[in-house]
């Protein structure tokens, strides 16, 4: 585990949500023991698919049958994965690149996502990742084998982004992609058009999937802190605002919770779940604030 | 009319200062620092919502600050309305003239006319805007213009009394002159005057420069004072031009000039030596209006040196011509060099013998104390003789003048000596035209030899109307002069004493240097005249040499207000001397620096402008010079500017008389013009309030 790998892992934030008793697992498994509402009614005894390998599965789920009609490896899935399937969908925009302070947005979810999937996988449920900008730039499929890990990870660390934001095609994508219904994890700052990301969203709900929105913002883009005269350089091509903030601090204000309201009403209306997040929020405290909202679901 | 006008205009050229909030504008504009963002859409959105606020907000701050700063070049420039008056803080530049000439020391009952004169300028201090410029001058002296009103006042209180003439129309075009630099809606000046008419010069030409002066410039002529009722005066102090000698009485001719109306009675004439009364007192029986009556008083100087010979009349009302004083020297030896050009076989045939018995007119056993030293040498002894240790050279039918000596002569007579020529059968003119007339111009004259036939009719001489020497014409009549050298005038200046009775000059006199050259046309002995066994011969020869003598002290006495300029001895320079005002227990001690110049130290000194004595301490000699100042004539007449001479003055001239029943309230009453700075001020401290609570109200959160 290379030296980008361990940041992403922060064994605090880890710890510390374990400690706080929130465990993903329980709530999956409380849904698999009949003791728990779930949105996953009947879906173990369903699913039988196979999937390619990949370097990396585990080579006792190999279907043996198969690679004797066709010579072609493929993982019997049913064998080894559980009912929950969590789709990590990181937002790699240029957007996300902006950090006031020591960390950036995309930083911050890359760690949040790095912690989820560490999570899960060490609930043995499974996780695939997804980092998209107007399209879905990497993509790992889904995996309960505690060493894929590594390549989350990897692939999150390697990750530059480079292109502007369009979610809503991804997130209609995913939800024709996705055959069976998870819980799909959107973690973005959703400065994106609001009308077209609600579809995407309202897709995903349609198809099944419990969704949660996780918005990641720094805090200057909450607070606007900014004197004097300042040019604001857009990050994805956006031409340049030469203004005096202080003087349209307010209406800024405004704007922004205003977006940031209509965006958690829309989740209420779709009963998604919406977490605001900062960068200079501990993300221990984001997790526990995941953890809790998911066994409050549950509950 | 109301017109407005600016006082300092230049100042006007600050309005381009309103380029500066412009630029800083711009520069603002051009300072950001850009900040890489990712929320644009709400940032954009935000701007355009408020980019018109923002720009009126800009435009309005921009505005006020170029109006602040316009506002403010025009607050320095300082607005005047013309024509309009009661705005508060309008400041107007006052000048204060106080004649202080000696007319002013005239008493008007318990005061003088320039203590009322101090009152009416306190009057017009009083009502001068506070702030006002003013500037406070004597008829002699002014000073640089201040707003404070406190110095104004003591330098009102400080301006002195003088014994002066004054030209009063100078001082107030100097006035004008410093009242012209200042910047002020008026200005205005104030010459507080007795009106004595001698101070006005001409006044045809007076009308004229006063309307040049006027220009721009109220003219206010404060008169103080009443006629005085009359004056008596001491218009002349002369010593008899012999030799002021110690203990030896000598003469001093006084004249008393009645300058009022009425005649006056039984007028005494004192004499006081060194401050003590000296002699009896001459009573004048009757001194009659407009005219002078003459006093002969004699004085006797107790010691050998400087000595203050005063004379005085009662005091009147105009006191300072009452008493006058002069500095005469009493010398206990006066050396005279007497250059005999024809011995003779014996000591009567020689051409100096009646020089030396006149020189010496007393018996022989008294020459010893008597201070004439006269010493006889030949042409071929003057080589050896030191010619700074003689009073006087006497060059008697000396036939040629030595070249070298010719020089040292020269130098001689320029450092202050006296040379008396007396021509005979023996000189050749020439000799004395080419190096002592043309070359040195030591002679104001040439000498020509008389036609024979001409020269054998007998002249007499008689004095001139000037009569320098006091000769009495009638000793002179009984003098026959057979023969002579005609003195022809040349391009130098020269005085007549004696002229013969055909018109032709007898005894003239010039200044050389510092020194003084008498030429006689005839001889000292008897050769050409009978002269010397005349009567009119001594005093004759001792006029001469008193003439000399008392020349070198002439520059001892000067009039109130001249400047004092006394030979030294030349070690003497560099050293500092403090003079006093002799008998004022109060005065203070003046320092000034002896100077160099011409070989000799010299005591300059430009203060005496009170008449009296002064004395002189040099740093490091036991003795002190004296010196005396006398009052100046002109003032002593009583006539003051007429009712029909002030009438002519016009419109450029306020007049109006000073009395404590009028208490000055007409000064300043007329000002008919205010600065707009207080209110203009008040406008910019608005403006300013203003742009500093919108510059944060705009600048706030919104």
């Amino acid at each position: 585990m290379d030296a980008e790998t361990r940041k992403l892992l922060d064994p605090r934030a880890i710890a510390r949500a374990e400690a706080l008793g929130m465990n993903a697992r329980f709530i999956v498994e409380g849904y698999m023991a009949g003791e728990h509402k779930s949105p996953y009614r009947g879906f173990a005894i369903e699913f039988a698919q196979h999937r390619e390998y990949s370097p990396g599965d585990d080579v006792r789920h190999l279907d043996w049958k198969v690679q004797a009609k066709t010579e072609r490896y493929y993982i019997k899935q049913y064998e080894q994965e559980t009912n929950f399937v969590a789709h990590l969908l990181l937002d790699g925009s240029e957007s996300m690149k902006y950090g006031s302070g020591e960390i950036s947005k995309l930083e911050y979810g890359k760690m949040m996502a790095a912690c989820l999937s560490y999570l899960i996988l060490h609930q043995r449920d499974a996780v695939a990742l997804g980092i998209f900008d107007e399209e879905v730039r990497e993509y790992l499929p889904r995996s309960d084998n505690r060493d894929n890990l590594f390549r989350i990870m990897d692939r999150l660390a390697r990750f530059d982004p480079v292109g502007g934001t369009r979610i809503a095609p991804v997130l209609h994508g995913m939800a024709s992609q996705i055959r069976r219904k998870g819980l799909v994890i959107v973690i973005s700052d959703f400065f994106d058009d609001e009308e077209e990301l609600l579809e995407g969203i309202q897709h995903l709900r349609f198809k099944g999937h419990e969704v949660i929105m996780m918005q990641v913002l720094d805090p200057f883009e909450i607070d606007f802190p900014f004197s004097g005269m300042v040019e604001f350089e857009g990050l994805e091509d956006i031409p340049l605002v030469r203004t005096r903030p202080s003087q349209i601090k307010k209406t800024y204000h405004h704007e922004f919770e205003a977006f940031r309201e209509r965006l958690q009403l829309a989740c209420e209306r779709h009963q998604c779940h919406f977490v605001g997040l900062r960068t200079d929020q501990s993300l221990d405290e984001a997790l526990a604030n995941y953890l809790s909202f998911r066994k409050s679901t549950a509950g | 009319m109301i017109t407005m006008n600016f006082l300092n205009q230049t100042l006007l050229w600050g309005i381009a200062a309103i380029s500066v909030p412009i630029i800083i504008h711009l520069l603002n504009r051009r300072r950001f620092r850009r900040v890489p963002w990712a929320a644009m859409r709400f940032l954009r959105v935000s701007v355009e919502q408020n980019q018109r606020r923002m720009k009126l907000e800009d435009w309005i701050l921009l505005l006020l600050r170029c109006a602040l700063v316009a506002l403010l070049a025009l607050l320095m420039a300082r607005p005047m309305m013309e024509g309009l008056s009661g705005v508060p803080g309008s400041k107007v530049a006052v000048a204060i003239v106080m004649d202080n000439s000696a007319s002013m020391g005239s008493r008007e009952g318990e005061d003088t006319r320039l203590d009322l004169a101090r009152e009416a300028a306190h009057a017009v201090l009083a009502r001068s805007p506070g702030g006002s410029p003013v500037a406070v001058a004597g008829a002699f002296r002014s000073h640089e213009a201040t707003n404070d009103h406190e110095l104004a006042a003591s330098r009102i209180d400080g301006i002195s009394q003088t014994d002066r003439h004054a030209d009063l129309l100078h001082s107030l075009e100097e006035a004008a002159r410093s009242l012209g630099g200042q910047a002020a809606v008026e200005k205005e000046l104030y010459l507080i005057t007795d009106g004595h008419a001698e101070e006005w010069g001409g006044f045809a030409a007076l009308e004229g420069r006063l309307r040049d002066i006027a220009a721009g410039i109220t003219i206010h002529l404060v008169m103080v004072g009443s006629p005085a009722p009359g004056n008596l005066g001491i218009s002349r102090l002369t010593p008899a031009a012999t030799l002021p000698a110690v203990n030896q009485p000598f003469r001093i001719d006084v004249d008393v000039t009645n300058y009022g109306g009425s005649p006056m009675l039984d007028v005494p004439v004192r004499l006081l030596v060194d401050g003590q009364p000296a002699g009896e007192q001459w009573v004048i029986d009757e001194v009659k209006p407009g005219r002078s009556e003459s006093a002969t008083l004699y004085a006797t100087l107790p010691a050998a040196g400087y000595h203050r010979v005063t004379v005085a009349l009662e005091e009147d009302n105009v006191p300072f011509d009452d008493r006058r004083t002069m500095i005469m020297r009493a010398r206990d030896n006066v050396n005279v060099l007497l250059v005999d050009g024809d011995p003779g076989a014996e000591d009567r045939e020689s051409e100096t013998f009646f020089l030396r018995h006149a020189l010496v007119p007393v018996p022989v056993q008294e020459r010893e104390a008597y201070p004439v030293k006269p010493r006889t040498v030949s042409v071929s002894g003057l080589a050896g003789e030191e010619l700074d240790r003689y009073h006087a050279i006497v060059l008697a039918n000396v036939a040629d003048v030595p070249l070298s000596f010719a020089d040292r002569l020269a130098r001689y007579v320029e450092a202050g000596g006296g040379l008396i020529v007396f021509p005979g059968g023996n000189l050749r003119p020439e000799s004395y035209n080419t190096l002592l007339h043309r070359k040195h111009k030591l002679l104001p004259v040439s000498l020509v030899p008389r036609d024979g036939s001409s020269g054998a009719r007998s002249r007499t001489a008689v004095p001139t109307e000037t009569n320098p020497l006091g000769l009495d014409g009638d000793l002179l009549a009984g003098v026959d002069f057979l023969q002579g050298v005609e003195l022809q005038a040349g391009e130098l200046e020269y005085r007549q004493a004696l002229r013969y009775d055909d018109g032709t000059p007898a005894l003239v006199e010039s200044d050389y240097g510092q020194g003084k050259v008498f030429v006689f046309s005839s001889t000292a002995d008897l050769e050409w005249n009978d002269f010397a066994i005349r009567p009119a011969f001594v005093p004759f020869v001792n006029r001469l040499l008193g003439g000399i003598v008392l020349n070198r002290e002439n520059s001892l006495n000067v009039e109130a207000g001249e400047a004092l300029r006394h030979r030294l001895d030349a070690a003497l320079a560099g050293r500092e001397a403090t003079v006093y005002e002799v008998g004022d227990p109060e005065a203070i001690g003046r320092l000034t620096t002896l100077s160099e110049r011409e070989g000799s130290a010299v005591l300059e000194f430009d203060h005496a402008s009170r008449a009296g004595a002064y004395q002189a301490t040099v740093e490091g000699e036991p003795t002190s010079i004296l010196f005396a100042a006398r009052p100046s004539l002109r003032e002593s007449s009583l006539a003051l500017l007429g009712v029909e001479q002030l009438g002519r003055l016009g419109d450029s001239v306020t007049v109006s008389r000073w009395g404590a029943s009028s208490g000055g309230d007409s000064f300043g009453g007329d000002r008919k013009g205010a600065e707009l700075w207080w209110p203009l001020l008040l406008v910019v401290i608005a403006l300013a309030a203003i742009e500093i609570v919108l510059a944060q109200w705009f600048s706030r959160s919104k």
